[in-house]
């Protein structure tokens, strides 16, 4: 089990290299994509194509959808009272080849060596929501969100299909804490204010003449004052 | 007839083996864990399901006196100790222990070489981890980063059966002098109970804390040597008492090597009882020693080797001037120490 904690920790630092989040400004969302906390030499936000935002969700806190108005345009704007925002992005299909990486499916490429589907989900939490609300790749805080403090420590829960995902590696700002248990819960401790970027990642093998697998990402934002 | 302490014996049971595979053990995550020192016993306890090979050298250099004031010196022990772990649940872990000694002894003012050498007395151990986060309880299968910067502890367990030469190993038969200190085995079982303290600070997690503090029992044992007025000849070993405080600061990490360098430093407080020979207790024993131990700790992949020097800083034997070869009286101390988790 630890051997294979160590491979993925070291195979999934891909998968966190770009980060998707979710700023609320008076009655809006912005969603960036990008690095949250970039390095030197980091760009923060990178332009994407808003029409590869392909889901987009508001809950009040008793988890019911609510409708929201969106401006479909870089960035992306939602318009709406929202105690939680969910948001389904893909890239689209990536393909290694001999040649570098293409972004195009295996079978629109010459000499396909890997491919992958990448799916990524942003979920923004403003208050207390202790459950689920997707079936998709989601985390979610077993502890209260409000007041927390840098230092405290929280339990988060990593679900697919609503159902537990065990031995998945969590990241807290791309680094990779550790991965979850047998109930899919992990702890992480809160080490700075502002957005909150703790996310993970699953790659599925996919049956398909174009890609290999399927890489979902899922990242759970929320404040810190 | 020598009636010095059992001089380094006892420092080398191997307390220290738990200090090794904490972090070599965890991957990747032990990349950042909390450090192992070299004598002080870390907080960790094994993965479940996980085996451990240890291996510890303790080589001890002996300050040497005018031959006229002791014919008789202490020159230098090897202690060798191999081991073996397993992690029964991630909260218990299980240890046995097979020790090698080989003492060597300048005698009649360097006329001659008496050396004991052989395997000692295997020891048992089990340690119960937990730790303390929103209350105490059991050490998780599964711990991230941030777990285990929460404080951890351990309370274990150990004894040990008495499978070294006592009798042989503890004669000097040229002269036919009985040395108790030079003997490779204790004769009886000898227990141990311990509790260790540790915490990775969350302010800087390459600094940690640890604390470990023990006692050890012993008891009288009859030899076959014979005194002078013909009863076998009665010995009982001080009981020693522990205490230990580390500090390890993680110097580098190179995760894609899986690499990683820490530096510790340490403070080792220990009081030995006076021994007793045939019921009366023994001039020239007992005592208490603060050591202070400089030590780093490379970590590659699942393993782990150790190397520090270990000195004396401070010192009241019961009686110092007639205690060559016995703890306290160290030109210094080499450590070194292996470790493999699978």
């Amino acid at each position: 089990m630890k051997k294979y904690l160590i491979l993925l920790l070291f195979s999934v630092g891909i998968a966190f290299s770009h980060d998707l989040w979710l700023e609320k400004k008076d009655n809006f969302y912005t969603l960036f994509y990008g690095h949250l906390n970039p390095s030197d030499n980091d760009q923060k936000s990178i332009e994407y194509n808003p029409n590869s935002v392909f889901e987009i969700k508001c809950f009040s806190q008793d988890g019911k959808e609510k409708s929201i108005k969106v401006e479909r345009s870089y960035p992306l704007k939602i318009f709406g009272k929202c105690d939680s925002v969910f948001i389904g992005f893909s890239s689209g299909y990536w393909t290694k080849t001999p040649y570098g990486l293409k972004n195009l499916p295996k079978n629109q490429v010459h000499m396909p060596l890997e491919s992958w589907k990448s799916v990524e989900y942003v979920k923004r939490l403003d208050t207390d929501i202790n459950k689920p609300l997707t079936a998709n790749l989601e985390i979610t805080p077993l502890d209260s969100i409000k007041n927390v403090k840098i230092g405290d420590k929280i339990t988060f829960l990593v679900t697919l299909n609503a159902k537990p995902v065990k031995d998945t590696v969590v990241a807290y700002d791309e680094k990779p804490i550790g991965t979850t248990d047998d109930e899919g819960k992990i702890n992480i401790r809160i080490k700075r204010s502002g957005i909150q970027n703790i996310s993970t990642s699953l790659k599925l093998k996919e049956v398909s003449e174009k890609a290999d697998f399927t890489i979902y990402t899922s990242t759970l934002n929320f404040e810190v004052k | 007839m020598n009636k010095k302490v059992l001089a380094g014996i006892i420092s080398l049971i191997p307390i220290s083996v738990f200090a090794h595979h904490g972090v070599a053990s965890l991957g990747a995550a032990g990349l950042e864990g909390p450090g192992a020192p070299l004598e002080t016993s870390s907080s960790a306890t094994l993965p479940e399901g996980s085996w451990l090979f240890y291996g510890k050298l303790d080589y001890v250099k002996w300050k040497k006196y005018s031959w006229s004031e002791f014919p008789d010196q202490k020159d230098e022990y090897y202690f060798w100790t191999y081991g073996i772990g397993y992690g029964v649940k991630p909260y218990l872990s299980a240890y046995m222990f097979i020790p090698y000694y080989t003492k060597k002894e300048i005698k009649a003012g360097g006329q001659y070489n008496f050396t004991s050498s052989g395997f000692a007395d295997i020891s048992f151990m089990a340690v119960l981890g937990y730790k303390y986060d929103k209350g105490f309880k059991l050490v998780p299968k599964k711990e991230s980063l941030d777990d285990m910067m929460d404080w951890h502890f351990t309370t274990y367990f150990g004894f040990s059966i008495p499978t070294g030469d006592y009798n042989g190993s503890a004669v000097d038969k040229v002269r036919n002098d009985f040395e108790a200190d030079m003997a490779t085995g204790f004769g009886k079982p000898y227990i141990r109970i311990g509790q260790t303290a540790t915490k990775q600070f969350v302010s800087n997690p390459r600094f940690t804390i640890l604390f470990d503090t023990n006692y050890i029992k012993f008891f009288e044992k009859t030899y076959s040597y014979k005194n002078p007025d013909g009863s076998n000849k009665k010995y009982k070993y001080g009981d020693e008492f522990r205490f230990n405080t580390a500090l390890t600061y993680r110097v580098l990490t190179i995760p894609e090597r899986k690499l990683r360098l820490d530096t510790s430093i340490e403070a080792t407080y220990q009081y030995n009882q006076r021994d007793k020979e045939d019921g009366i207790k023994a001039e020239g024993s007992g005592g208490k020693i603060l050591y202070g131990v400089l030590g780093g700790r490379l970590y590659y992949k699942n393993t782990s080797l150790g190397i520090g020097v270990k000195l004396p800083v401070w010192k009241r034997l019961n009686e110092e001037s007639t205690q060559q070869g016995g703890e306290g009286k160290e030109n210094y101390r080499l450590i070194i120490t292996f470790s493999a988790l699978f």
